[in-house]
């Protein structure tokens, strides 16, 4: 439980706008800074252990993406012939990295939104504009794991006949597995008429639906959403100044000595940081 | 001014009758409780005073509810005034969080959120379910989930309870409970109850008035104490009475000075009159405690099973059996007792190599065994019972199948979906299937739970017909009293290992509350009666 209650809708304009950032922003400072923020928000959430997981697949993904673009796009001046008359730019080449590293960054913080917003958060904001559509979602994460545990018995049931009996191969295993599949879908739809019913009768579909979830817009919402929106507004004036983004094509315009020390980097920066405070914050109260 | 109200009601579908002729009345406040055999139709009787649930088919005749028909009842005062309460806890659930499902009818009705949050906190203070709120509804147990769903029909504030048969699926201790609050809600909030039980022996202490409903026609409906004395000698009814009563029944014939008194229902009232003619009943000693030694009809048996020091667990946590040791002999049939969650399922499973030991070692002689789930519905996926049953390479029923169906009186039933059946005959058409493996030791998990009395006693019968023809039976039971009926020895599970290892009437006879209502009664006077034979043979009653 958290002891800083900040509304949903707070949380999806904030990660909104960092992703969109994210793609925006392709001068490399900024990006390392992004990476930089999101992974410490990522450590701070508690979450490096789901993270180990997936970050491989996105460096895979980031790899492919900065190995294809290249290989597809010719755009750009700088040409490297590599083969014959066969060449690659390497305009096009940073342009995959770039492009790579965004998306990476993009995954990094949909793993923090996740971690941030639970899905009952954005049910609630979902019921509201699609109260059907969001009671279907909840009946399901209740079904799947049932099934799920319903299919292990079936199959431990499988395995034992199977074992009991003398027909092997392959024609019988997939015998066996659609047996599995028709034994509970059968099981289950039979089972799901009395569901029907018991929403039925407690009263479903007799007038428009309401929540039992209860969100206010506090103190701290509005303090957060005016601070955001500052920090982003003064980011993307420097976007149009020409700050935090880097021309690709036709040339490469960029200098690595030229780090860009100005007001609108810090408004990214601090962008980046209230919810690293705020969950620095909670963390101080327990040591 | 009555609550509920039928009126020359009757009920048609396409192809018989279900109901029929059917008049009583119900007044605010009351609890009725409906018996009969399964196929009488109780369900059906509950289900039309629920108009969102009400079966097609042609109707003659009115209900009433608070004086209004119920077909012209208006949809949220349906909802509202009227909960219905299923059978099994899993299949009503809709939603994954307990708040989200007590919440459920609620926000059906368009409630504002404060007020649901209000009537959320009041109810779940009442159940004490406080605690479980944000509990995944899959991980509760079926006596909390049976709660939930009872509470989420409560939150809507419902004048009039329908429950068809909400206890079938739990075990003694959760169903007690459940009832318990059947009775508070009863009692303190006057909410009208009409349910469906075959739990006689709980339930009939709290009951104001009882309908005894067969082939779809209501046979006796009146207090329970009159009705008692009615269907005292009725061929079918007789088994719905409780075991207090039918001792109570019998000693009548025999002390004539007790035809004065008020039948007895609960213990304490049997008791009572017990204590009354006390001088006239023969006291017995206690039997020296047994074991299953020399004297053990299957003592020298072979040995069909053996384990030693079996282990088994999903995870560090939570060890579910420890160092189980026990065989399995040729010929016995064993009942395995025990609270929910002592590791009951687990240990048969693991008997038949469902499950593998995490540690230890089960030997078997070269045997089959055949396992019966708890739900029968896992071993269907044909469209006839027919095809069910039916060998590989076989077009036709052979004669061994044949006589199996016969020998449990289902022949009816074979071109009938297996899914259409009653639990009773599903249980049967799977017993029938397991059998068809020829196995050398069959073991169920829970066969008599959900059945009314004259199929559990029919099933047991079966079993034992089977039993003496040289099949060693094993299985799980909740059910005391057929345990101690029927069974030549009894496993109780406690705390992951063996408690008890005894012949059932030892161990019941020894106990002081996890007993028959039979031994409660007659404690004091015969310490070994643990069910009714016994009473009579001793008593000559």
């Amino acid at each position: 439980m958290r002891m800083t209650k900040i509304h949903p809708i707070t949380y999806i304009l904030y990660y909104a706008i960092l992703i969109i950032f994210a793609f925006l922003f392709t001068n490399p400072y900024y990006s390392l800074t992004f990476a930089i923020c999101i992974l410490t928000l990522i450590r701070i959430q508690g979450i490096q252990k789901e993270f180990k997981g997936t970050i491989k697949g996105f460096i895979m993904m980031g790899v492919v993406i900065a190995i294809i673009n290249p290989l597809t796009s010719h755009q750009g001046v700088t040409r490297l012939y590599i083969w014959n008359n066969y060449f690659i730019t390497l305009e096009s080449i940073v342009y995959g990295l770039i492009l790579a590293f965004a998306l990476i960054l993009i995954l990094l913080t949909f793993t923090s939104f996740n971690k941030a917003v639970s899905y009952q958060d954005l049910l609630y904001i979902f019921s509201k504009k699609f109260p059907t559509a969001s009671i279907i979602i909840i009946m399901a994460l209740r079904f799947i794991p049932f099934l799920n545990y319903r299919l292990e018995e079936i199959n431990k049931l499988q395995d034992f006949e199977k074992e009991n009996s003398d027909k092997k191969g392959f024609i019988n295993k997939i015998n066996n597995v659609s047996n599995s599949l028709i034994v509970m879908i059968s099981w289950t739809l039979e089972e799901s008429m009395i569901t029907a019913k018991s929403m039925k009768a407690r009263g479903y579909k007799t007038t428009k639906r309401t929540s039992y979830l209860i969100y206010k817009i506090n103190r701290i919402d509005k303090i957060f959403i005016s601070f955001i929106i500052i920090t982003a507004i003064l980011a993307i004036l420097g976007l149009i100044y020409g700050d935090g983004r880097i021309n690709i094509y036709p040339t490469i315009r960029f200098s690595f000595n030229h780090f860009p020390l100005d007001i609108y980097y810090f408004s990214f920066l601090f962008l980046l940081l209230p919810l690293i405070y705020l969950e620095i914050k909670e963390e101080m109260i327990w040591h | 001014m009555a609550l509920v109200k039928f009126e020359n009601f009757s009920f048609t579908t396409s192809d018989k009758e279900i109901l029929s002729d059917i008049n009583f009345e119900v007044d605010e406040g009351e609890f009725v409780l409906i018996c009969g055999p399964s196929g009488s139709g109780k369900t059906t009787l509950l289900s039309h005073l629920k108009k969102e649930l009400r079966p097609n088919g042609k109707i003659n005749g009115k209900v009433l509810f608070d004086s209004i028909n119920i077909k012209d009842l208006d949809d949220t005062k349906s909802a509202t005034d009227i909960g219905f309460l299923f059978q099994n806890p899993d299949n009503q659930l809709v939603t994954d969080t307990v708040i989200q499902e007590i919440a459920f009818p609620l926000e059906n009705i368009g409630m504002e959120t404060e007020e649901i949050r209000n009537r959320i906190a009041e109810m779940t203070a009442f159940f004490g379910l406080d605690k479980l709120l944000y509990k995944n509804v899959n991980e509760l147990s079926g006596g909390e989930k049976q709660l939930v769903n009872l509470c989420s029909l409560l939150v809507l504030k419902p004048k009039l309870l329908l429950l068809d048969e909400p206890t079938s699926q739990l075990d003694p201790i959760a169903s007690y409970e459940f009832l318990t609050i059947l009775r508070r809600l009863n009692e303190e909030f006057s909410i009208t109850i009409m349910i469906n039980e075959h739990n006689v022996n709980n339930i009939l202490p709290f009951a104001d008035k009882v309908i005894f409903l067969n082939n779809g026609s209501v046979e006796y409906f009146n207090t329970k104490k009159n009705i008692i004395q009615e269907v005292a000698n009725d061929e079918v009814f007789k088994f719905y009475l409780p075991d207090v009563s039918k001792i109570n029944l019998l000693l009548r014939e025999k002390y004539p000075k007790l035809k004065d008194e008020k039948i007895a229902i609960s213990i304490r009232e049997g008791r009572k009159l017990l204590n009354k003619i006390a001088d006239d009943l023969e006291v017995f000693p206690k039997d020296t405690n047994k074991t299953l030694s020399e004297d053990y009809l299957y003592y020298n048996n072979e040995e069909l099973v053996k384990t030693s020091g079996l282990y088994f667990a999903y995870n560090k946590e939570n060890i579910i059996l420890k160092d189980i040791e026990f065989t399995i002999k040729q010929g016995e049939f064993i009942g395995i007792v025990g609270g929910n969650g002592s590791g009951k399922t687990t240990l048969i499973q693991l008997l038949a190599g469902l499950l593998k030991p995490v540690k230890g070692k089960i030997m078997r002689k070269d045997i089959k065994i055949a396992y019966l789930y708890q739900n029968p519905m896992i071993h269907f996926s044909k469209e006839t019972v027919e095809k069910e049953l039916l060998l590989d390479n076989e077009t036709e029923l052979n004669n061994e199948t044949r006589k199996l169906l016969k020998f449990f009186n289902i022949e009816h039933l074979i071109y009938q979906n297996p899914y259409d059946c009653s639990g009773g005959e599903q249980q049967k058409i799977a017993i029938i299937k397991a059998f068809m493996k020829k196995p050398d030791i069959l073991i169920l998990d829970e066969p008599s739970k959900g059945l009314d009395p004259l199929s559990k006693h029919d099933l047991a019968k079966k079993l034992q017909t089977l039993q003496s023809n040289d099949l060693t039976i094993v299985m799980t039971s909740h059910d005391l009293s057929f345990v101690a009926n029927y069974f030549h020895r009894c496993i109780m599970l406690f705390d992951g290992g063996i408690q008890v290892d005894n012949d059932p009437k030892d161990i019941f006879a020894e106990n002081n509350f996890y007993t028959t209502f039979v031994n409660r009664l007659v404690k004091d006077y015969i310490p070994n009666g643990v069910v009714l034979d016994d009473v009579k043979e001793k008593w000559n009653l």
